[in-house]
């Protein structure tokens, strides 16, 4: 089932447009979102969130675009887990939980924090006082308390010790909700995340089930990523390509850091069909190795 | 190194982050001094506030502390009276200002778009013209008194109170838990009350006590005018105004009045200072808890200071 799908999106800021004619749906299993920063990862999600309004194209969220959809019903289904200053540094923990529980249900404040593992009594604490997994905990316990139907989840492990963020996925990958998570962690994708996209340039490059798309890319930039993840005991990861380029204004945004490029790359590809649930946008797909 | 100097190191480091607060508390404690002093101006002044002919000019001697000024009365006698209207201007200015200026401010940084454009260039207008200039144009339509004194100044002092709050505003609005609250549903005069106005208060508080020495100043410049405080209101500003043809020959009727607008100044600043660690809960005031500070936001609050 698909809970909210964007279709065609253009997103910027001001009359910049840095995510361009983007279509995806989020639908059950979990979905990531790969790409390095300033790829439009997090512009993506908050439009999705209802915090930006699109440059051209729609949000769905069931049969009504955001503009028309009850936004009360929305809110409850759609919730956001941020990693930077997703807390009050002001607010006691628990007045930042309550906040979104009617009358500040004190009680589900204690249950909520208890839900995500934590000594209830942290309420009284300010964000300041508790450790980054502890303060990501709450951030979903937050989240959790208006029961939602699916988390955006942007970066929520990135600035966690790897300790801290096995705990912190072992706590998404049990929810009972599902999940849109950006990332430029694969791993994280690969364990909480059935589809995914990746985006280079505010544009789809490849999209697919995630295990497909980490073992056998067919985008040069998911290759490139995946051969970036530094192996425990094996060599450094080696560099292909011109890995500082900006992206291509005109044709393949990828094409001045790709290492297999060739003339017809000058013009844009378009994002098409590569068989078993896939899609890619790449001249030479057939030649990622 | 030796273990007595390794130790002797340690107690310097541990004291060493606390000065600020020391000073604040100093400068908190001159405030009391001046405040209560100036309250308490009519049981505790050695002199009535009234002239004597017979004492011009008389300096500093067991007499009298101060001197006397050109028409005999005694100086700390004046002093104590004038800072009950020299601080009773800078609190009303600095709170009408702070007032109109954070609201418009918040507000407009935090619904941007054409709302932050009205509210802004409406400021910019206001900013254009000299301060003073516009002080005194104001001053000349209303009575010549302490209350016009107040409303030309706070006209053109609420400025930069809208300027500065709009732009920590604008940074707020982009933080994640404004996000968060605004994915709750929480509506938006909520949201500015819970989360924009609170975290955009330090900068401004520490602006109001820098300010104050500078609205006492400029509430002296239009008292010397004849816009302000009238003789024989007692009024720093105006005292050292009045003092100032003097200074070669009668030093004391300007300095003691210059001390007090100085003393009073410094002390606005160092509790500026102090409040700025004490309101920020990542930095110095949360250092007794188990803080983990995270140098962002203490960084931000400093960097958004400005100086008119």
């Amino acid at each position: 089932m698909t809970m909210l799908r964007a279709e065609r999106v253009t997103l910027g800021y001001g009359k910049r447009p840095v995510v361009h004619d983007v279509s995806l749906d989020i639908t059950e299993g979990g979905v990531g979102l790969i790409g390095e920063s300033g790829s439009g990862k997090t512009t993506l999600a908050r439009a999705f969130l209802g915090l930006l309004t699109p440059m051209s194209g729609n949000i769905w969220y069931g049969d009504k675009t955001l503009k028309k959809a009850d936004l009360r019903a929305f809110r409850k289904d759609v919730q956001p887990v941020f990693q930077a200053e997703a807390l009050d540094p002001r607010m006691r923990i628990g007045s930042s939980i309550a906040e979104a529980l009617p009358r500040g249900d004190r009680a589900r404040v204690r249950e909520l924090l208890e839900q995500v593992g934590l000594d209830p009594d942290l309420a009284a604490r300010r964000p300041h006082q508790l450790s980054g997994g502890q303060r990501q905990r709450v951030v979903i316990a937050r989240a959790l308390a208006v029961g939602p139907g699916l988390l955006i989840l942007d970066e929520p492990t990135s600035a966690l010790d790897v300790t801290v963020q096995a705990k912190i996925l072992d706590l998404l990958a049990g929810l009972d909700t599902e999940r849109l998570l950006i990332t430029h962690n694969l791993a994280v994708v690969e364990r909480l995340c059935r589809t995914s996209h990746v985006l280079f340039a505010g544009r789809i490059v490849e999209s697919g089930p995630t295990k497909d798309l980490l073992a056998k890319p067919a985008h040069p930039y998911t290759k490139a990523l995946r051969d970036a993840v530094p192996k425990l005991g094996g060599a450094p990861p080696e560099a292909r390509g011109r890995t500082e380029a900006v992206p291509a204004a005109t044709g393949c945004p990828y094409r001045l850091r790709c290492p297999i490029a060739v003339p017809e790359c000058e013009q844009a590809p378009a994002l098409r069909d590569a068989g078993g649930g896939r899609q890619v946008a790449c001249h030479r797909a057939g030649d990622v190795t | 190194m030796t273990a007595a100097e390794t130790a002797a190191g340690g107690r310097l480091r541990r004291t060493l982050p606390r000065i600020p607060d020391r000073f604040a508390a100093f400068g908190a404690a001159l405030i009391v001094i001046v405040v209560v002093a100036s309250i308490l101006a009519p049981w505790i002044a050695p002199y009535p506030d009234e002239p004597n002919p017979l004492e011009l000019l008389r300096p500093p001697s067991a007499a009298h502390w101060f001197g006397t000024d050109q028409v005999g009365r005694d100086v700390l006698t004046r002093i104590l009276y004038g800072g009950r209207t020299s601080l009773f201007i800078a609190v009303a200015v600095l709170a009408v200002s702070a007032v109109a200026g954070v609201t418009l401010g918040v507000v407009a940084g935090y619904a941007g778009g054409w709302v932050r454009d009205v509210i802004m260039r409406v400021t910019d207008v206001f900013l254009a013209f000299p301060a003073l200039l516009l002080s005194l144009a104001l001053a000349v339509v209303l009575q010549p008194s302490v209350n016009t004194v107040v409303l030309a100044i706070a006209a053109t002092w609420w400025p930069w109170y809208t300027r500065l709050s709009a732009s920590v505003a604008a940074s707020i609005a982009t933080r994640g838990y404004v996000d968060a609250a605004r994915c709750l549903g929480v509506p938006a005069p909520l949201i500015i009350l819970r989360h924009v106005l609170p975290n955009s208060l330090t900068p401004v508080l520490v602006q109001l006590s820098l300010d104050a020495g500078g609205v006492i100043l400029t509430a002296a410049a239009l008292s010397y005018l004849g816009l302000g405080a009238q003789e024989p209101t007692a009024e720093w500003g105006l005292m050292v105004q009045q003092g100032q043809t003097l200074f070669t020959t009668n030093w004391w009727v300007v300095t003691f009045p210059g001390l007090a607008i100085l003393v009073t100044a410094f002390a606005f600043n160092v509790i500026g200072e102090g409040l700025r660690n004490a309101l920020d809960p990542r930095s110095g005031g949360a250092r007794q808890e188990r803080a983990k500070p995270t140098s962002a936001g203490a960084a931000a609050t400093m960097s958004t200071r400005v100086v008119k």
